[in-house]
């Protein structure tokens, strides 16, 4: 395997395309443990960091102590990647709040996949949906292109609003799948990261001992907490930012929030996440009344630019591909938290679990249930009948 | 699945966008998959969902396809075997042959358990059938995924692939391929669903055996003194009615019988599509 990375127009796998990414961004640290569907990106990293010695790449035991070797990679000032998949992302769950409580600017790619029980190695999103809450900033990918690029600016928007990113790629759908992409060259990627210098104070440094996240007076505490509330909210601004830039830098589209496609003063509004967003612009093609909303950026939640792009909309359908059992789904309580006041129904949909088909025959039924629904949307999400 | 990314880099590079992915059940690594490609002239590929029905089927196994994979195939499409002899069936499609495994071992490329590996030669047969001026990009793709002198025997199958694949007609005697009544069964599975998440199959229904490449095949040299069916990890090896038995339907040819056995030539090991 040859040390020199492609560029240009290449064919490459979501996989491949986050273990470049993490190369081009010159990553110090690596923590590694197997699951698939994401092993394939650890395994194409260990073979681009044979023989480099300015590199560590780390088989840890498991994902908890792997999410605590790069949060302590990255405190003592390096820059650190690492990456899993369901059961493995919910094993750190504990170090996932740690790492954003302690304002860590990880890079994480979580390769999404089924949660067990039963088991499944196919994708959907309750993974990383049910981390929501975490204080990670959370990014989903409908390409092996916007995973190289999201890889790219996750550097950027963590090591500025000093929050963990984590970068969702369903398996399968993008992780194995092959697709042309632009790979930029290291030249124009190191203009556009630049080296990470760690807060001082923040930093790991033998020679200014400190205490860190030790038990504070609960006033502290609550006041630490209300800090990263503020980061996050400030992280809205830093992801338009990055996103913007990383557009005139490279001269190639970057979603900040939302994607929107088709008609923006259309009657009828489908908002999605991830791949199923991607199979969604076939509606798009021909069907003048119909504004497909894709959410790139999860958290912090774009409420503003959510509520803007609905404002026209009667009839809104929210596409879940994850289960929140109890209430809507992740995306769908979320879509209905806005003012949607002037909507005739807005009705959320889960469907795609564990890997089942989600076709434009499943939106398009999803978008007629909504307008023929005739109520808000009801307090619990329709769960997709086998088969649509 | 590096047949397809290749064939995908393949159209890539005659400027076709392309779309590639496998499909993995419980198989173990080097077992064969299914992979699937789309390609597009005009724009980026946005269908994010599995290829039920497909226009082209390529068969590298040199095994023969199942009903159910057949029965995927558009009318009026494409299957491309890797086969030396008539395919003897005859359906709503074309059947071009390529024998791939023989050029494989002609230029000696063999897998780690010494198996002729046909894929880039099937390629060849592909490139030639689907984008006629394209054996450049598949010599040049296959370039970019291998090194050394395994590239350059691959190069040399492509090219012996190209050559060397040919359109079945159908003759006298073909009999139409019986293609499986896929709904009913899925309908009758969603029936029979348990309520908890205890088991969703009958797991005698996951035919392992379709894993393997090469079966063990017992001759008059056996003793049956059971020695394979205790070290066989499956369980597949029995004794019945005083002779050794293989259950094909769950062997999954790992070949240890082969190697614990006591008796010289009690157990060949056999490419499956003999």
């Amino acid at each position: 395997m040859s040390q020199t990375l492609p560029h240009g127009r290449v064919v490459l796998t979501s996989n491949d395309a986050a273990a470049h990414a993490v190369m081009l961004a010159r990553v110090r640290a690596i923590g590694c443990y197997p699951i698939t569907p994401q092993t394939l990106i650890v395994e194409r990293l260990a073979e681009l960091v044979a023989g480099r010695d300015d590199i560590e790449y780390a088989n840890l035991e498991s994902e908890h102590s792997m999410f605590g070797y790069v949060i302590a990679a990255a405190r003592a000032g390096v820059r650190t990647f690492t990456a899993t998949s369901s059961q493995g992302l919910l094993y750190a769950h504990e170090q996932l709040h740690r790492a954003s409580r302690e304002r860590v600017p990880l890079v994480v790619v979580d390769v999404n996949r089924a949660v067990f029980a039963p088991w499944s190695i196919e994708p959907d999103l309750t993974d990383s949906m049910s981390q929501r809450d975490t204080g990670w900033i959370q990014l989903y990918c409908s390409s092996a292109q916007e995973v190289l690029d999201s890889v790219l600016c996750a550097y950027r928007i963590a090591e500025t609003a000093m929050l963990p990113v984590m970068v969702c790629a369903e398996g399968f759908l993008l992780s194995h799948t092959s697709e042309v992409l632009e790979l930029p060259d290291q030249d124009t990627v190191d203009a556009f990261i630049p080296e990470f210098h760690a807060p001082a104070d923040w930093l790991l440094d033998p020679d200014t001992p400190s205490t860190f996240s030790a038990m504070p007076e609960p006033n502290d505490y609550y006041a630490f907490q209300r800090n990263v509330a503020a980061a996050m909210d400030d992280a809205r601004g830093i992801v338009e930012a990055v996103a913007s830039e990383f557009t005139s830098h490279f001269g190639r589209e970057k979603i900040a929030a939302l994607e929107l496609t088709g008609n923006p003063d259309a009657d009828t509004a489908l908002v999605a996440i991830g791949t199923i967003a991607d199979s969604a612009q076939e509606l798009v093609d021909g069907n003048d009344d119909l504004l497909v909303i894709r959410v790139h950026t999860y958290r912090p939640f774009p409420a503003a630019e959510l509520s803007a792009a609905l404002a026209r909309a009667s009839y809104v359908s929210i596409i879940d591909r994850a289960a929140a059992f109890g209430s809507l789904g992740p995306l769908g309580a979320d879509v209905r938290s806005l003012e949607l006041g002037h909507a005739k129904a807005a009705v959320n949909f889960v469907c795609g679990l564990g890997g089942a088909d989600v076709t434009p025959a499943t939106l398009r039924w999803a978008v007629k249930q909504t307008r023929s629904s005739g109520v808000q949307g009801g307090l619990a999400p329709i769960y997709v009948p086998e088969g649509v | 699945m590096l047949a397809s990314q290749i064939l995908a880099e393949t159209f890539a590079r005659a400027g076709f966008w392309v779309q590639s992915f496998p499909e993995f059940k419980a198989e173990r690594r080097g077992a064969p998959i299914s992979a699937f490609l789309r390609w597009d002239e005009t724009s980026r590929i946005h269908r994010r969902y599995k290829v039920q029905e497909c226009d082209v089927l390529v068969v590298v196994s040199p095994a023969p396809p199942s009903p159910e994979i057949l029965g995927t195939v558009r009318p009026g499409g494409l299957i491309v075997l890797n086969r030396e002899p008539r395919f003897p069936h005859t359906g709503p499609f074309d059947i071009a042959r390529v024998p791939a495994s023989r050029i494989a071992l002609e230029n000696d490329i063999l897998s780690s358990e010494g198996r002729p590996m046909g894929n880039v030669a099937v390629l060849g047969a592909c490139v030639r059938l689907l984008v006629p001026d394209g054996l450049a990009f598949l010599e040049e793709a296959v370039a970019a995924r291998m090194s050394g002198a395994m590239a350059d025997a691959n190069v040399v199958a492509a090219r012996e692939g190209y050559a060397r694949c040919a359109k079945q007609h159908a003759v006298a005697g073909d009999t139409p391929v019986e293609l499986s009544p896929g709904p009913e069964h899925a309908s009758a599975r969603r029936r029979s669903r348990p309520l908890f998440a205890v088991s969703t199959t009958d797991s005698r229904g996951n035919h392992t055996g379709t894993w393997s490449l090469d079966r063990p095949v017992l001759t008059d040299e056996c003793t049956a003194c059971a020695v394979c069916a205790l070290f066989c990890p499956e369980g597949v090896i029995s004794k019945n009615d005083g002779s050794m038995v293989v259950d094909y339907l769950y062997c999954k040819g790992c070949g240890i019988c082969e190697v614990v056995c006591p008796v010289r030539n009690a157990i060949a090991m056999e490419p499956v599509s003999a």
